[in-house]
């Protein structure tokens, strides 16, 4: 691409250019390298548009980032421009839309803020990806991301009642939800959602592909509830898998999140500097939390749950169950468990020189299939002899396993094993990548979820909006 | 004082009795530190206000917890002096595994770490306890007198901030270590009973157990009435007035060698500060 194209964005907005060292830093995500030749770091959305109209015009890809947290390489190009939105935070609104509470946000509000100010006008905004501190919201609608909670709140698509989206060559489209709509709970399966009704729903989960999502309402609930977290030790990953079974499917049990901690996954949580002593026996956890109205409604639940974790684990084990029942001891359970995921990619990009690294899984299937798709898992892994674990959302059917791999060779068997891990969770029912999106390291996965029909309509989707692929490019398709 | 000198405190002659050690803990119920103090009318406005364990009184709870269980057996007793919310803290360290609380009622009260010391003193004597362990400050007010004052109205030795701590094998002296300034540390050998206040990093506070909380419910709680044990005692210090302080810049402190903190420093204009 013509050099003097990025020189001449410079002197429009505030760019750093391929020779500036500051670069490097929106060279990476969690999982991939890439090699942008510019980043504009937006001052405000004026500024986004008129970069994206000047982009359009001298047909220069651009890439959208939040805070770079992706899995996938989502936000992280090989060509063209990055576009941050590091810089456009703040919360516009915290009102009624249609009848419900609803909080307008600009695209680079960081999650815990538009949760936090969610908090202080008294409502309740309950999808928090475990990244929540460092990601932005306008990037967690296009992943349409979920979070802990999502067991029992569903991803951010159900929340996402209108967008500000701009096109490539900078249009506006004011896409909304009817008052009456009920978007879906499912989580993602890969690329675009199929069966839409209303293009809103394209857009969450696009990825970048589709347009700029400039600002973003979402439903808020009522209350902020109160709730307990709770570290279930097991003695082994299979107990703990059952037990978060029976409990998926019970009737009587309703937690907020319910969680996987596996043996592999616990060796980690135990490095953290605050984590407390566990009984030896203790090998896989099962994190789940409790919503409750009030002191006696709370007895009730730990009751409930004792009693159940009494049959399903072993005696000693269930004595050493935890709870948080305060701000400081609830937001400590979580950073214990944030410290798996970010300890584990740290250990794994120093491979990355030698070709190795960490693969991440995003697959899921439904319930009644956990208890076969984790044996599969385990049964492979154990078979690739490198080190692994599961953790995560298995509550909703949805593990993400990590395999550490030293070297180029041993990343290709993990890879190999990924694909037939995401071969078997799709013969299943479910999907090849829940809620990370697949980017551009995992676009292979497409073909194996859909049938060429479906990623041919994908194509004419995305051709619609974007008709010279300048957006994202990479992602989800080649 | 240089680096490692002991000296003894040897202020009471009598032992602990290995199987019944009477643990007690002084126990203050504070905001949580997150809290954005409002002031209506002259005084502290509560209506919004968390309330949490005074954090450095979770390293005191540890401390006699671990003591009963290393001692086979005994009692932790928590005494803590506040209004009836305070209940609800008591139960929380009651599911950490303390056996029993005894609150002594403030509701009507104007107190002084010199009033509030009076009560709690009056309430452990009769307890007659081998050793007590308190929070080396609380940090509402941070006035760090209240256990102090226990000790001396109880005539007992008192240490504090201690970092570490531990007992010798009868179970009737203690060995603590406690920081001076310039990174010296006193090691003092003390005999028990004594009052020691905690300093984070002595040990790390467990947290509540399901078992725990479900028996907590049914811990015995004693309330004791403030005003009966103050005995028309009053307090030395009169406020006079709440005034919040001016607002000033904020500050970042970064820390760390001078090579991660100007790395960091540079990630901080970079990303927070936006200017380079
Ligand atoms: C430790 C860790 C834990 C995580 N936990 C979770 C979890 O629990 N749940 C979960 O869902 N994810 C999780 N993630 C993944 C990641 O945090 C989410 O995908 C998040 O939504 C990305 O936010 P970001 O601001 O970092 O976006 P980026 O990585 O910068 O971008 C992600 C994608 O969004 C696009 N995008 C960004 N902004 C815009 C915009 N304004 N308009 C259009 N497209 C845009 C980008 O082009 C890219 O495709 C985790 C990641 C890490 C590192």
């Amino acid at each position: 691409m013509n050099k003097n194209v990025f020189s001449d964005l410079a002197e429009k907005f505030d760019t750093i250019l391929k020779d500036d060292a500051r670069i490097e830093t929106y060279r990476e995500d969690t999982m991939f390298r890439g090699d942008p030749d510019a980043v504009i770091r937006a001052r405000d959305e004026t500024d986004v548009r008129a970069a994206m109209k000047y982009c359009f015009v001298s047909k220069i890809p651009m890439t959208f980032c939040g805070s770079r947290t992706s899995m996938t390489g989502a936000s992280i190009p090989t060509e063209g421009v990055v576009i941050s939105t590091e810089r456009l935070e703040g919360i516009i609104d915290i009102g009624e839309h249609q009848g419900r509470k609803t909080i307008t946000t600009r695209t680079g509000t960081i999650t815990a803020a538009v949760q936090k100010a969610a908090e202080e006008a008294g409502f309740y905004f309950p999808v928090a990806p475990t990244s929540r501190d460092d990601c932005r919201i306008g990037a967690n609608v296009a992943t349409n991301a979920t979070g802990e909670d999502s067991f029992k709140y569903g991803p951010i698509r159900a929340y996402t009642r209108r967008l500000k989206i701009w096109l490539a060559d900078g249009t506006e489209k004011i896409l909304e939800r009817a008052a009456s709509e009920k978007p879906s709970w499912d989580r993602n399966r890969a690329g675009y959602v199929l069966d839409w009704k209303n293009p809103i729903d394209l857009f969450v989960g696009s990825e970048g592909t589709l347009g700029f999502i400039a600002e973003v309402t979402l439903d808020l609930l009522d209350r902020v509830p109160h709730y307990f977290s709770a570290l279930a030790p097991f003695p082994t990953n299979r107990k703990a898998l059952e037990f978060i079974v029976a409990t998926a499917q019970s009737t009587d049990l309703k937690p907020r999140a319910l969680e996987l901690v596996d043996a592999s996954a616990l060796d980690v949580m135990r490095t953290h500097t605050t984590f407390p002593r566990l009984p030896e026996a203790a090998k896989a956890m099962v994190y789940f939390k409790q919503e409750y109205q009030d002191e006696a409604d709370r007895d009730q639940w730990l009751g409930r749950w004792f009693s159940v974790l009494e049959k399903a684990s072993t005696p000693d084990l269930v004595t050493a169950v935890l709870i948080a029942d305060t701000q400081k001891d609830r937001e400590n359970f979580r950073l214990w468990r944030h410290h798996i995921p970010s300890t584990v990619n740290e250990r794994a990009r120093k491979f990355w020189d030698a070709g190795g690294g960490k693969v991440g899984s995003d697959w899921w299937v439904p319930i009644p299939k956990l208890l076969e798709m984790m044996d599969f898992f385990y049964t492979h892994a154990d078979a690739l002899g490198l080190p692994y674990m599961a953790y995560a959302h298995v509550g909703s059917g949805h593990p993400h396993t990590n395999i550490i791999c030293a070297n180029a060779s041993e990343l290709k068997k993990a890879d190999e094993l990924l694909l037939t891990c995401c071969r078997k969770a799709v013969a299943l029912g479910g999907g090849v990548a829940g809620e990370h999106g697949v980017g551009k390291i995992h676009r292979n996965l497409l073909s194996i979820q859909h049938p060429l029909s479906a990623v041919a309509k994908m194509r004419r989707w995305k051709e619609e909006y974007d008709p010279l692929f300048l957006l994202g490019r990479g992602n989800i398709f080649d | 004082m240089s680096r490692g000198d002991r000296f003894l405190l040897d202020l009471s002659p009598e032992g602990g009795d290995e199987k019944n050690m009477k643990i007690g803990v002084l126990l203050k119920q504070v905001p949580d530190t997150a809290t954005k103090v409002k002031i209506v009318n002259d005084a502290i406005d509560e209506s919004e206000v968390k309330w949490v364990i005074n954090p450095y009184d979770e390293y005191a709870v540890e401390a006699a917890l671990r003591l009963k269980e290393k001692a086979g057996g005994g009692e932790v007793v928590i005494v803590t002096a506040g209004p009836a919310r305070a209940v609800e803290t008591m139960r929380q360290v009651l599911a950490m595994g303390a056996d029993r609380g005894i609150r002594i009622d403030t509701a009507g009260l104007t107190l002084d770490p010199y009033t509030t010391a009076v009560m709690l003193a009056a309430a452990c004597k009769d307890e007659q306890f081998n050793i007590i362990f308190a929070g080396k400050q609380a940090v509402d007010d941070d006035c760090a007198q209240v256990h102090i004052g226990v000790a001396e109205f109880l005539q007992i030795p008192h240490v504090s901030p201690i970092e570490k701590f531990e007992l010798n094998a009868d179970l009737t002296q203690a060995v603590v270590e406690r920081p001076v300034s310039g990174g010296v540390k006193e090691v003092i050998e003390v005999k028990l009973p004594a009052v020691f206040g905690c300093e984070k990093g002595l040990n790390e506070p467990r947290y509540a157990s399901l078992p725990g909380i479900m028996k907590a419910k049914s811990k015995p709680m004693k309330e004791l009435s403030g005003r009966d044990l103050l005995q028309g005692k009053t307090p030395l210090l009169a406020q006079s007035q709440y005034a919040l302080p001016p607002e000033g810049r904020k500050g970042k402190m970064i820390s760390g060698t001078a090579h991660e903190a100007a790395k960091e420093l540079v990630r901080l204009l970079r990303e927070e500060a936006k200017v380079v």
